[in-house]
């Protein structure tokens, strides 16, 4: 009845014209309906409120109980109210929530469901509509959407023998663990801070000064660094393999950060170029060597939502280099590749004399590279994980 | 075994398809709408036959009025039962328009035979003997009125039985406009033929020009049951459209909707009668005259406070000269003006309340309407809406107004501060209302714009090298400053002082504010532009 406003003038008219006085009552009602309707729509819609409550995070095989609270806080009831919540298909099936409640005067309705976390991922939740209207039809539905939040599947973190690694390699090359890996009375300059470090590490005088928060860098007394590099590009990963070579590698990394902050307490950073499903293109994660807990967890979730790269920026090998050049000598470097290639060992022979103390980690490799490889061979440390039966089996 | 093709029926836009397809949309619980559905059309139907059978009657007394009042409701209910008979047995819309045909050449022959109720066989037999000779004796006036009238009543109740069929399988329709559109259409239209008619047969029809013709009154009750009835079945066929709609994308509906809607529809529709029944109809007080009588009541009310504060002087002024000489008598206080009383309409004659009541009702809605009706046009177009901006007259009216409300503001804080010790309480703004989301919105946007300015004069002052430290709190910070900026001293104070009370009170701000703050914080920032002047 979106004409009724036409017809109510109509029947004003015919009203006037036949001089009748009731028919100026039967005109009231019908714009009494409407207006009413409008209003009562509008005052509604106006006082409605949603709310989801939600863990965000998540490990794989964990559920997350989803919340959704819809009020409405004003006196007047609300006829009907459809929910629509949308919801990725790779957490629930159907990938919706939908429904239809009344709402009585400052009251309150609560939906729950669950998602079932099964695979690593950042996935979008919602947005979620809520859409309201009057009870003849006379005016046009009212919306109200509530943004999308974000749901943060971990990736798999395994113990390192199911990988096929040995606990204590590939940081062989620092059999005990030492809680002294920076002379704090040795300063070799500033950079800026990043989540994680230490108030102490501040240098308050540069902070004071530039106005940026800066932290200070000791010289290395003991090499107690690890950073993990995670080659990320597709076609390292190129095959019928593709997916559960990349999601391996992934785990792989996880649980090589895990094994190191947790198990041996010393610090680990993660270099990788891969796609970020927050900006929607190839991004170079880069978060230098830390040993808290939360800097374990910021690695998780940048592995959780990192993406194969189609087209890495910049070529592994060279990737490598630069991100190297940050850590301090004897740190140890850990590779993890789908492909070998001459253009790496290369590198890693390069890091290898640099001072850095080197291991590789092919998961699921496909032909090896030539001679250099066997050359490397002698002075690499090089792993193969192949544990996708595995994997699945603990899936 | 092969099925014939889904077809789209072009003149409707159906497609036609097995009835056994059709889904069983029978709410699961509450009150079903769908037993209901032949005889509230019939009902409907038999509303508008009343109103042709008193026009009839007016314009040919001769005609049966029985005759054609039954006729519609018949024929209304036999569309009905066609159309559903017509779903189940026949698939192609060749078979369905015999079926028609067929039933309305039956109607036909029906109403013939029925005109013949009154007459002995002999009479009967005369006429059909002239039929051969002229064919208006088969073909007579009030047969063929009453078949124009029972095909009316078929068709309307055919298609109203199919649009609610195919509100409630919303799959079997692909036109334009929805069913629901169709039926509320077909029901407005109704209703204005229902109007029309009987308003026509309610007056005399040749005075139907006669512009001093007096206004007819009283209850048209088959109208009023038409329109309730009407507006119950929209809100229950609304209610059969969003449940199959939600059904069929897997919407988890309530339990309780379908007892609620009902209740909610009832209620919506009383609320609606209510204000129907009170509004004026037959006597209402022009704007004029409602505007003049509230004018003079707004006079008075000055009078009467002029009147009280003059005898309050009057009374101290006693006190003060009780030892002059009683021969000096006081100046006599001028006695007020009686009120001038706007008289309503006829001279001397006063508002009755009630009439007056229902008129400021009328009006205050009717303005209200016009106003929201013209807001909501311009603000659907912000071209016209500028466009009218740029008028000259617009703007002088633009000025004006601002003019009004400066001066209204100036007034109310003038008497709030000259006179405190009178109650004024009425003149003063009323504490916010427990907030409306827009208003507090633009109270917010007003406050964080002081932030703001505050803000900005901070990073201007750190700029010259007076930077704030993060534990230093305005007024220490002010301390710090005041000392640099000797020409911004009143200013800075002021500045200090806005932003603390926007700052830390829960009370609004007003544009007032924000614009005092944006002074004085220009001036502060002037101060620092001329300190970095001097220090170049």
């Amino acid at each position: 009845m979106q004409n009724l406003i036409g017809i109510v003038l109509v029947l004003f008219l015919l009203a006037v014209f036949l001089r009748i006085d009731f028919y100026f009552s039967i005109v009231y009602l019908l714009a009494a309906v409407y207006l009413l309707g409008r209003l009562w729509t509008r005052a509604g819609w106006q006082h409605l409120s949603v709310q989801r409550r939600l863990v965000n995070r998540a490990f794989p095989d964990e559920t997350i109980p989803v919340e959704l609270v819809v009020r409405n806080t004003g006196r007047l009831p609300i006829p009907w109210v459809e929910v629509q919540d949308s919801l990725p298909v790779e957490l629930i099936s159907p990938p919706f929530y939908r429904e239809v409640v009344t709402l009585g005067a400052r009251q309150e309705h609560r939906f729950t469901y669950t998602l079932a976390c099964y695979k690593r991922g950042y996935y979008r939740i919602g947005p979620l509509f809520l859409q309201t209207g009057d009870l003849l039809g006379v005016t046009r539905p009212l919306t109200m959407k509530q943004e999308q939040e974000y749901v943060i599947v971990y990736p798999r973190v395994l113990p390192l023998e199911k990988l096929g690694l040995p606990t204590h390699s590939p940081l062989a090359v620092l059999p005990a663990p030492a809680t002294l890996f920076e002379d704090p009375t040795r300063i070799m300059g500033v950079r800026p801070y990043q989540i994680g470090d230490s108030p102490r590490r501040i240098h308050w005088t540069s902070t004071a000064k530039t106005g940026e928060l800066l932290v200070k860098r000791y010289q290395p007394a003991v090499a107690r660094e690890t950073l993990i590099c995670l080659d990320f590009a597709q076609e390292s990963y190129a095959g019928r393999r593709f997916y559960d070579a990349s999601e391996l590698a992934i785990v792989a990394a996880a649980s090589l950060a895990n094994h190191i902050v947790i198990r041996e307490g010393l610090a680990v950073g993660l270099a990788m170029q891969a796609v970020d499903p927050l900006e929607e293109a190839t991004a170079q994660f880069s978060l230098p060597p830390r040993r808290e807990r939360a800097h374990l967890m910021s690695l998780l979730e940048v592995m959780a939502r990192a993406q194969p790269a189609p087209a890495p920026t910049t070529p592994f090998p060279d990737f490598l280099r630069r991100e190297t050049t940050r850590l301090p000598w004897g740190a140890t470097v850990i590779v993890i590749s789908g492909a070998e290639s001459e253009a790496l060992y290369e590198t890693l022979a390069y890091l290898r004399s640099a001072g850095f103390a080197i291991a590789l980690i092919l998961v699921m490799p496909q032909a090896p590279a030539g001679d250099l490889h066997q050359a490397a061979m002698g002075k690499l440390p090089i792993y193969r994980v192949w544990r996708e039966a595995g994997l699945e089996a603990l899936a | 075994m092969s099925q014939k093709p889904l077809q789209v029926h072009e003149a409707d836009a159906y497609i036609e398809h097995p009835v056994t397809d059709a889904p069983d949309v029978t709410p699961a619980s509450g009150f079903d709408f769908r037993p209901l559905q032949p005889l509230i059309v019939g009902i409907m139907v038999g509303c508008i036959a009343i109103a042709i059978t008193q026009l009839l009657h007016q314009i040919a007394p001769d005609w049966n009025s029985t005759y054609f009042l039954i006729t519609p409701i018949l024929a209304a209910f036999a569309g009905h039962t066609t159309y559903h008979i017509a779903r189940k047995r026949y698939r192609s819309g060749s078979d369905r328009l015999r079926l028609q045909i067929i039933e309305l050449a039956f109607i036909f022959v029906l109403l013939k035979t029925a005109t013949y109720l009154d007459n002995t066989l002999v009479e009967i037999w005369e006429n059909i003997r002239q039929w051969p000779q002229d064919i208006f004796y088969l073909f007579d006036l009030e047969t063929l009125t009453a078949f124009a009238i029972a095909c009316a009543a078929w068709f309307s109740a055919a298609h109203t039985a199919r649009d609610l069929e195919a509100v409630a399988d919303p799959l079997i329709y692909k036109g334009e406009a929805g069913p629901m559109e169709r039926l509320s259409q077909r029901f407005l239209a109704g209703g204005m033929a229902l109007l029309f008619f009987s308003g026509l047969a309610r007056i005399e029809i040749s005075t139907l020009l006669d512009p001093d013709r007096p206004a007819t009154r009283g209850l048209a009750l088959n109208v009023l049951i038409y329109f309730v009835l009407g507006l119950i079945v929209l809100g229950q066929v609304n209610f059969t459209r969003l449940n199959r709609l939600w059904e069929l994308q897997k919407y988890k509906v309530a339990g309780t909707l379908n007892k609620t809607w009902l209740k909610y529809s009832l209620l919506f529709l009383l609320a609606a009668l209510v204000i129907a029944f009170v509004l004026p109809t037959q006597y209402t007080v022009g704007l004029l005259d409602l505007a003049g009588f509230i004018i003079s009541a707004i006079i008075r009310l000055f009078l009467l406070i002029f009147t009280f504060i003059a005898a309050l002087l009057s009374l101290l002024l006693s006190f003060l000269f009780k030892t002059a000489p009683e021969t000096e008598a006081l100046p006599a206080i001028p006695t007020p003006a009686p009120p001038v009383v706007i008289p309503p309409q006829a001279p001397g004659a006063t508002i009755p309340w009630l009439a007056f009541l229902q008129s400021a009702i009328f009006w205050i809605i009717a303005l209200g309407a016009i106003l929201y009706v013209v807001y909501s046009y311009l603000k659907e177009r912000p071209a016209i809406l500028r466009t009218l901006k740029n008028f000259k007259m617009t703007r002088i009216v633009q000025q004006w107004w601002h003019a009004l409300r400066t001066w209204w503001r100036r007034m109310r804080r003038t008497l709030r501060t000259k006179l405190p010790a009178l109650s004024l309480n009425f003149l003063r703004r009323k504490p916010p209302h427990p907030d409306t989301r827009p208003a507090r919105r633009k109270r917010e946007a007003l406050r964080e714009q002081m932030f703001y300015d505050y803000l900005e004069t901070l990073d201007r002052a750190r700029e010259e090298g007076f930077p704030r430290r993060d534990a230093q709190t305005p007024y220490e910070y002010h301390q710090t400053l005041g000392p640099n900026l000797p020409d911004a001293h009143t200013e800075l104070i002021a500045l200090t002082e806005a932003f603390v009370e926007a700052r830390y009170s829960a009370h609004p701000v007003d544009a007032d504010d924000v614009a005092r703050l944006q002074a004085n914080a220009r001036s502060v920032r002037a101060a620092l532009d001329k300190v970095h002047s001097e220090n170049l």
